[in-house]
């Protein structure tokens, strides 16, 4: 009789137990389906604010149209919808590269870096940019901790039962993207 | 939260050459100022001696026989006894009141008025320097930071000014609870710091919905991995989360809650993070943040009591070059906040 209570009693530890790890890891993985979608939330923010720059800014540069071309071009693509996780992180990149470059040659047009205009849409530009970077960060932090269980025992048993995958973080290295420096832009005038 | 004594450094982030330069040519043209207060220094330490000594003589001439009135004699006596102890008090206080009191008061009141008070003008134009001011309990209470009952607040020493963007009021701040118990002598009031230092409530140069909060994390440092699941369990029942930052040197320091994973990561940007942890190494002292509405709350532990005058007791009290630097680097403290945390860059939405 004792034996039995004490199976009994076992099975509902275990149980407990795997409900506690399972929910855990659940919680965990909708947290970084959440952190993806306010990536693309920002992305979208991000998009919406090209039309607006090309059409404010191309009138001064006469040089930069290419530039402003690709970024209209990206922007159609990704917002044509059906385009695959690849390349739309591909289309992220090159959008941040083309941002990039445009604000570095901005230095070069003088009456465009005083126009009013311009600056409530560069300050926009940063707004999205931090934020997208927050959301980028949060993204990391909730696959670190949702690759951290489903590696460590013995969350790792429940998660393979659950066939939980890791997940890669999102590489996008501040320093190689070649932000511009708008700090200084507006401190130094 | 604990009574461990704290002391801010303030002369760390501006003892620079220029700085001192700038205490001396100010301590020249506030010279006249500060001998004068010098004097009146020495007139109130002249009339506190004169007046303890006045209370002392009465109370041996008088308080003497009255005890052993009380003591020897007894029965109705010792009724007239107390009258008239009750009567030589109410006499010490006004003795004390006319003879020194106000020259006390009066010397301590205008010297923050005159000295700090042209110190803060000097570091914020436009400025100002309210000596019984502080920042108000409602607006400490508004950061959330302190969650205890508080039964007695005390903020003084107000500076109010604007450098730059950034407006800001910073004061001492003094909450307390207390706790009473009930033992074989009656009932017992003992009273627990909640929070003693300098607080700082200044404007933010980025908009949030949130709340985010930023705790010294004590947890973490002791009982590292454990520590860090104490934290999130510290918010089960509250409707912030533990954020996990990525920088391990400001995790050493802080503890972040937030209602807004991504907005508390939008707030401490990788680069404000830095800032913290330099600006908290600087002071030497615990830090607490909060973001509130439009602005930022910072605390800072400290148990000493700044922009003070001069003792009466001191043999000299005349306040040199070196003295004037070490009032200069307490008003200073504000500008180290909105400089350290670079809060007058103003690149985002928020104009």
């Amino acid at each position: 009789m004792f034996l039995i209570w004490l199976v009994l009693l076992l099975l509902v530890v275990v149980g407990v137990w795997f409900v506690m790890i399972y929910n855990g890891l659940v919680g965990k993985k909708n947290r970084v389906e959440e952190a993806e979608s306010s990536i693309d939330v920002m992305l979208t923010k991000r998009f919406d604010l090209i039309p607006n720059l090309v059409a404010s800014v191309e009138r001064y540069m006469e040089h930069e149209s290419d530039t402003l071309a690709e970024l209209t071009a990206l922007r159609a693509e990704a917002m044509s919808g059906g385009v695959s996780p690849e390349r739309k992180a591909e289309i992220d990149q090159e959008v941040s590269g083309a941002l990039g470059q445009l604000m570095i040659s901005v230095e070069n047009y003088p009456d465009l870096k005083a126009s009013e205009n311009f600056l409530q849409l560069q300050r926009a530009l940063n707004e999205v940019e931090e934020q997208l970077s927050a959301a980028r960060r949060t993204y990391n932090a909730q696959v670190t901790s949702l690759n951290t269980s489903i590696e460590a025992f013995p969350s790792s048993i429940v998660a393979g039962m659950m066939n939980l995958e890791r997940r890669p973080f999102y590489e996008a290295e501040e320093a190689a993207r070649a932000r511009p420096d708008v700090g200084a832009m507006f401190d130094g005038g | 939260m604990s009574e461990s004594s704290a002391s801010v450094d303030t002369s760390a982030p501006h003892s620079t050459a220029g700085g001192r330069a700038e205490a001396g040519a100010l301590h020249a043209s506030l010279a006249q100022k500060l001998q004068d207060l010098e004097v009146r220094r020495r007139e109130a330490k002249r009339k506190t001696i004169l007046a303890l000594g006045a209370i002392g003589a009465l109370w041996l001439l008088a308080g003497l026989p009255l005890l052993g009135l009380v003591m020897g004699v007894g029965g109705l006596w010792s009724f007239v006894g107390v009258f008239f102890a009750v009567v030589l008090a109410l006499i010490s206080a006004g003795i004390w009141h006319f003879v020194a009191g106000s020259a006390l008061t009066d010397y301590k009141n205008d010297f923050k008025l005159q000295v700090i008070g042209r110190l803060v003008r000097e570091r914020y134009p436009g400025g100002r320097f309210s000596p019984t001011l502080g920042v108000t309990a409602d607006e400490f209470r508004a950061s959330d930071l302190f969650r205890k009952d508080i039964d007695r607040y005390n903020s003084e020493d107000l500076i109010e000014a604007k450098l730059g963007e950034t407006d800001f009021r910073m004061s001492e701040v003094h909450a307390e609870y207390k706790t009473t118990s009930h033992g074989e002598h009656g009932t017992k009031t003992e009273w627990h710091t909640i929070f003693k230092g300098l607080y700082f409530v200044g404007d933010f140069h980025k908009s949030f919905q949130g709340r985010t909060l930023i705790f010294p994390d004590s947890a973490e440092k002791m009982l590292g991995g454990l520590g860090r699941k104490l934290q999130a369990l510290g918010t089960t029942f509250s409707d912030r989360d533990l954020v996990r930052l990525e920088n391990p040197r400001f995790e050493a320091f802080f503890a972040v809650q937030s209602t807004d994973q991504v907005e508390a990561r939008y707030l401490l940007s990788t680069s404000l993070m830095e800032r913290l942890v330099t600006f908290r190494e600087e002071m030497d002292a615990k830090v607490w943040l909060s973001f509130e509405g439009e602005r930022m709350h910072l605390a800072i532990e400290d148990d000493k009591d700044r922009f003070e005058a001069p003792s009466v007791w001191k043999s000299d009290g005349t306040v040199d070059e070196a003295g004037l630097a070490e009032y200069l680097s307490e008003v200073e403290l504000a500008e180290s906040v909105v400089e350290g945390l670079k809060l007058n860059t103003r690149i985002w939405s928020k104009g």
